[in-house]
């Protein structure tokens, strides 16, 4: 079993301000710890779409109080893991894993044309997202997104998705579909 | 017609738009909280030019991060400059980053534009305008 040494984490309402302070932070430690750069882009990449993706769409718990995102990035001898969760209403949950179940599904080839008919079809939401976080993690990470949903309250769950970068030198799902590719 | 320029900030981009020199550039961060808010005087200017634009205009793309709202919004920018003559991309990324390097060619597949693709090493300021 892999030990993972926290490299930064939050729990509380996600501002803008407030992910700004941990991407930065966590930027200065991979920096000072001589993470590669090619490394430092994909998990920041990774948790820039991780973090706004709680703060656009966390969902007010019953009662009118928000509930209590939270987010994780820790480091392994291998691996860095990113885990992000936010409540979200139970109404939403049957899309939100048909979206995960179906990103994971994909191969390589898929990914690629998934991300870019999203990019070409797809406007930008009223929350302004679009529409392209999980794949771009799927991507960037070139591993499954795991996934889970417990239930915190009545209509009221945890969406968590946990994203794994591998530190050690290996090529992206882009560039092995690029090697692919004729 | 007036240099539309905007000091880059840690989640902004720094963003020059000079018709005398006919290049538009736009390097550094792009995760504003709002984007469409964000890119909304660069699609006017944009238009704007399109209607007088220059023989040659030079669309320069330096970027180390852009969250998936800015990339529609990169889309737009190319999408507005595609019917005018004599536009070509310059799509820097770092030699490392490969995938700054594929998203680039990813928007380079969806416009008739012609991208030239430009490695720089880590440390290297390259255009700032």
């Amino acid at each position: 079993m892999q030990r993972f040494v926290p490299v930064q984490h939050h729990q509380g309402d996600l501002s803008h301000e407030t992910i700004k302070k941990i991407i930065s932070l966590t930027e200065q430690k991979m920096e000072v710890a001589g993470e590669r750069v090619s490394v430092r882009r994909k998990v920041i990449g990774v948790m820039i779409e991780s973090l706004q993706n709680i703060a656009r769409h966390q969902d007010k718990r019953p009662g009118g109080q928000h509930g209590h995102p939270s987010f994780f990035i820790g480091r392994s001898a291998k691996e860095y893991k990113i885990v992000s969760c936010n409540p979200v209403c139970k109404s939403k949950v049957p899309r939100l894993k048909a979206s995960l179940q179906k990103t994971n599904a994909l191969d390589r080839r898929e990914l690629a044309s998934l991300h870019k008919a999203t990019l070409q079809n797809n406007p930008l939401s009223e929350k302004g997202g679009a529409g392209l976080g999980l794949v771009e993690m799927a991507m960037k990470s070139g591993a499954r997104l795991a996934f889970d949903f417990p239930e915190i309250s009545d209509g009221c769950c945890l969406f968590c998705l946990e994203v794994t970068i591998s530190s050690e030198h290996r090529p992206s799902a882009r560039s092995r579909l690029k090697q692919l590719t004729p | 017609m007036n240099t539309l320029r905007v000091e880059g900030t840690e989640d902004t981009p720094h963003i020059v738009l000079d018709k005398d020199r006919g290049v538009l550039e736009i390097s550094g961060r792009s995760l504003p909280e709002d984007s469409a808010g964000f890119y909304k005087p660069v699609l006017d200017w944009i238009e704007a030019y399109s209607k007088d634009p220059n023989a040659d205009t030079t669309l320069i793309f330096k970027l180390e991060y852009f969250n998936t709202a800015s990339s529609k919004l990169i889309l737009d920018i190319l999408y507005a400059l595609e019917d005018v003559k004599g536009v070509k991309v310059q799509w820097h990324f770092l030699e490392d980053d490969e995938d700054m390097e594929e998203a680039g060619q990813e928007f380079s597949e969806l416009v008739e534009i012609p991208f030239e693709f430009i490695p720089y090493e880590p440390g290297s300021m390259g255009p700032q305008s």
